[in-house]
C-alpha cells in the first residue's frame, strides 16, 4: 500500500508538471511553483469508508490551507462580518457555542441552529433537512443566503480575483492562479473534510488503546446509551443519518423540517438525527436549539414528547430515563469529547488581513 | 487505516491523464498529427427567442397568454446538454457531454458549437432541456454549470432547468412579477424533458464543413400548451413539484428548427 502511494505520488507530480510545461506561456502561470503536496488522511479505527468522492478533489497541503483561510475570511460576506467559523467554532465542535439560531449579516438571524461539521465526509446528505446533496455545494447555502453571509457569488469572484493573496493561494492550491467557484468550494471541502473527531475517550476504550477503560458511570451510562439511545444515534459516527420525527413540539419557528425538501407529508416535522459526538462542548440542542443543557434534552424525551401523524415509533411512548440514567448518560456522553478536534491547532483560526 | 483516495480508479485516471497530457504535449510542440479512426467535426445550432409568431422583445413586447392575461418578459433562461444526433440510416449518436445555457440577455449564449461530431449525414437531433440527474448530485460544477450563473437551488440542491421571469398585471405578487424557475429531477418531480426535432434538410457534418442548424425558443409556448398557466393563479415557482412539471411538459414544445445550411 506504501509504495503504492509514493509511486501514485510521483504519477501525481508527473502530471502537474507536464501540465506546467504545457501551459509555460498561459498567463498567471510562471513555472516556478512547485506542485500540491498530497495528504493523505488518517481515519480513526472502525468507521466506515467515507461518501465523499475525493477523486475530483484529492487533498493536498495547499489545498487544505487556502480552505482553511476561506473558511476564517469575514470578507466573505457581504459586510464583511461573518465569516464560516463565526457560526462554526472550533471548540464547540464546530456549532455555535449557547446560540439557538444561526446567526448572519446585518443582524439577521435564521431559523435553525448551527448544526456541527466534523465527520462531513462521512455523510449522505446535508442540512437539519438534508436537502443538500453533496459536501462540495454544501457551503453555498450559508455563503449566499441572505440571513447568513448574504453574498452574491460573482461579485465575490470578483473581489477574490482581485486580491494578489488570493491568486497565490490558488495557485498553490490548483496550478494556475485562475479563481473559479470550483475551485473555492474544492479548497473549503479539503478543510472540511480534515475535520474527523474519532479520538474522544469513548473510542479509545472501544478501540482498546493504551488500557483506556470507562469508570462505572461511564460503563453504567454506555449501558443506557446502548438501550435507549443508540437505534437513532447510531455507532460509529452516533447518527444513523435518518430523519426522524422526535415528538418535539412545532413552534413559533413553524419549520415543517424535511417536508419542505421531499414535498410529503409523510416528512412533516422530520428532521436529520445529529450526532452525539462532542455533544456536550457543541450545545444548544435540537433542531431550533431550543433546549441549551443536556438535562432539557433528556426530561424532553422522558415526558415531553408530543406525538403526531409522524412521529417516530421508537420514541411515541416517550423515552423513561431515571436521575441515575440520566447522570450515568450524562457521563457518558462526556466520553465522546475528542480533544483532538477541539483543541487540534491545524483547525484553528487563521489570521486574516 | 488509511484513507484510499489513491484507489485503482484513481490511479487508472491518473495514468490515462498524464498519458493525455504528453499527447497534448507532443502535439502542439511536434506538430504530429494523429488520425483517428473516424474524422470529427462541429455542428453550430443557432437559437432566436421568440414570444409567438415574433422575435422576443424582452422588457418592452407585451403578450398575452392563454388566460387572456398580458405579460412583458424580463428573464428568458434554459440549458440545453445530452446532445443526440440520428443519421440518415435512423442511427442515433451521442456526442460528447456538452451543457449549455441560452441567456436571452447574452447574445453569445445563443449560438451553440457542438464539437466532436462524427462525420455524416443527420436528418434529426435530440437534446435534453435542463442538466440530467447525474450532474445535479456531483457536487460544484464549472462553465455553464457554475452556480455563480443563478440556476441552481441551494436550499434543496439541484439545477433551475429553465427560467423565465416578468410582470403581469394579473400576478398575484406585491410587484405584479412572475418568475418560473423549473427544476427537479428526482421521481415524482422529474422535469427534464427531452426534445427530438426531424431537420427539414439532412445536415452534413464534414472536416472543413461549417454546418449550422437554426432554431426557434418561443418563450409564449411555457404558458399555453398542453397546460394553460394563469398567472393569477401561478406567479411564483420555485421549487420542483406539479406547478413545474406542468411548465416543463410545455415548454418541451418550445422549439422548432427555422432553417439547415450546410
Amino acid at each position: 500500500m506504501n509504495r503504492k502511494i509514493t509511486y501514485i505520488a510521483g504519477l501525481i507530480g508527473l502530471v502537474i508538471l507536464l501540465a506546467h510545461a504545457c501551459k509555460k506561456d498561459g498567463a498567471g502561470n510562471t513555472g516556478t511553483t512547485p506542485p500540491p503536496q498530497p495528504v493523505t488522511l488518517q481515519l480513526p479505527a472502525g468507521f466506515p469508508q467515507p461518501v465523499y468522492d475525493f477523486s475530483q478533489n484529492p487533498l493536498t497541503k495547499e489545498g487544505i490551507a487556502l480552505g482553511r483561510y476561506l473558511f476564517y475570511d469575514f470578507r466573505l460576506s457581504a459586510d464583511s462580518t461573518v465569516s464560516c467559523g463565526f457560526c462554526h467554532q472550533q471548540f464547540a465542535g464546530f456549532g455555535h457555542f449557547d446560540h439557538p439560531l444561526s446567526h448572519g449579516v446585518l443582524g439577521r438571524q435564521g431559523t435553525r441552529t448551527v448544526p456541527v461539521i466534523f465527520n462531513m465526509i462521512f455523510m449522505k446528505e446535508f442540512m437539519w433537512d438534508g436537502g443538500v446533496n453533496n459536501l462540495e455545494i454544501q457551503p453555498l447555502t450559508p455563503l449566499t443566503d441572505p440571513n447568513e453571509m448574504g453574498v452574491d457569488l460573482k461579485d465575490l469572484l470578483k473581489k477574490m480575483q482581485g486580491d494578489p493573496h488570493y491568486r497565490k493561494m490558488f495557485l498553490a492550491a490548483f496550478g494556475t492562479e485562475e479563481i473559479t467557484s470550483q475551485r473555492m468550494f474544492r479548497a473549503i471541502t479539503q478543510f472540511v473534510a480534515t475535520m474527523v473527531s474519532g479520538n474522544s475517550k469513548y473510542d479509545s476504550v472501544v478501540n482498546k488503546v493504551g488500557g483506556a477503560a470507562f469508570s462505572p458511570e461511564e460503563e453504567a451510562g454506555y449501558k443506557v446509551f446502548q438501550l435507549k439511545c443508540a437505534a437513532c444515534h447510531k455507532e460509529p459516527l452516533f447518527t444513523d443519518q435518518s430523519y426522524r420525527s422526535n415528538g418535539l413540539p412545532i413552534n413559533v419557528l413553524q419549520d415543517v423540517g424535511r417536508m419542505r425538501i421531499t414535498n410529503s407529508t409523510a416528512d412533516y416535522l422530520k428532521f436529520k438525527v445529529p450526532t452525539l459526538r462532542n455533544v456536550l462542548k457543541s450545545q444548544p440542542y435540537m433542531h431550533d436549539g431550543r433546549f441549551y443543557d443536556i438535562y432539557q434534552v433528556f426530561d424532553f424525551y422522558d415526558h415531553g414528547v408530543q406525538v403526531t401523524a409522524t412521529t417516530d415509533p421508537l420514541v411515541k411512548n416517550g423515552i423513561p430515563l431515571t436521575d441515575a440514567e440520566k447522570r450515568q448518560l450524562y457521563f457518558f456522553l462526556n466520553t465522546l469529547t475528542d480533544y483532538t478536534l477541539l483543541q487540534n491547532p491545524a483547525f484553528s483560526e487563521v489570521p486574516i488581513p | 487505516m488509511i484513507l484510499r483516495i489513491f484507489s485503482s480508479r484513481t490511479f487508472t485516471i491518473l495514468s490515462c491523464s498524464s498519458i493525455l497530457l504528453l499527447a497534448a504535449c507532443s502535439k502542439s510542440e511536434n506538430n504530429q498529427t494523429i488520425v483517428p479512426p473516424t474524422t470529427y467535426a462541429t455542428l453550430q445550432l443557432r437559437f432566436s427567442n421568440y414570444a409567438g409568431n415574433a422575435p422576443l422583445q424582452r422588457n418592452t413586447g407585451v403578450y398575452t397568454n392563454a388566460a387572456g392575461e398580458t405579460y412583458t418578459i424580463t428573464r428568458f433562461l434554459y440549458y440545453l446538454s445530452n446532445f443526440q444526433l440520428v443519421d440518415t440510416a435512423g442511427r442515433i449518436t451521442t456526442l460528447p457531454q456538452r451543457y449549455f445555457l441560452v441567456d436571452d440577455a447574452v447574445d453569445s449564449t445563443k449560438t451553440l458549437l457542438l464539437d466532436s461530431v462524427p462525420a455524416g449525414r443527420y436528418k434529426a437531433i435530440k437534446w435534453l432541456i435542463g442538466v440530467d440527474s447525474a450532474r445535479n448530485v456531483s457536487g460544484v460544477q464549472a462553465g455553464a454549470l457554475a452556480p455563480e450563473n443563478g440556476m441552481f437551488w441551494t436550499w434543496n440542491s439541484g439545477y433551475i432547468m429553465a427560467k423565465l421571469e416578468g410582470t403581469s398585471p394579473a400576478a398575484t405578487t406585491a410587484l405584479k412579477d412572475f418568475q418560473l424557475h423549473v427544476g427537479g429531477f428526482k421521481a415524482p418531480y422529474n422535469a427534464l424533458k427531452t426534445v427530438t426535432l426531424d431537420l427539414p434538410a439532412n445536415v452534413t457534418v464534414a472536416a472543413g464543413a461549417q454546418p449550422k442548424v437554426s432554431f426557434r425558443a418561443d418563450a409564449a409556448k411555457w404558458l399555453n400548451t398542453p397546460n394553460v398557466i394563469s398567472f393569477a393563479a401561478t406567479s411564483i415557482v420555485m421549487a420542483a413539484g406539479p406547478d413545474a412539471l406542468k411548465i416543463a411538459a410545455n415548454y418541451q414544445q418550445m422549439f422548432t428548427v427555422t432553417t439547415v445550411a450546410n
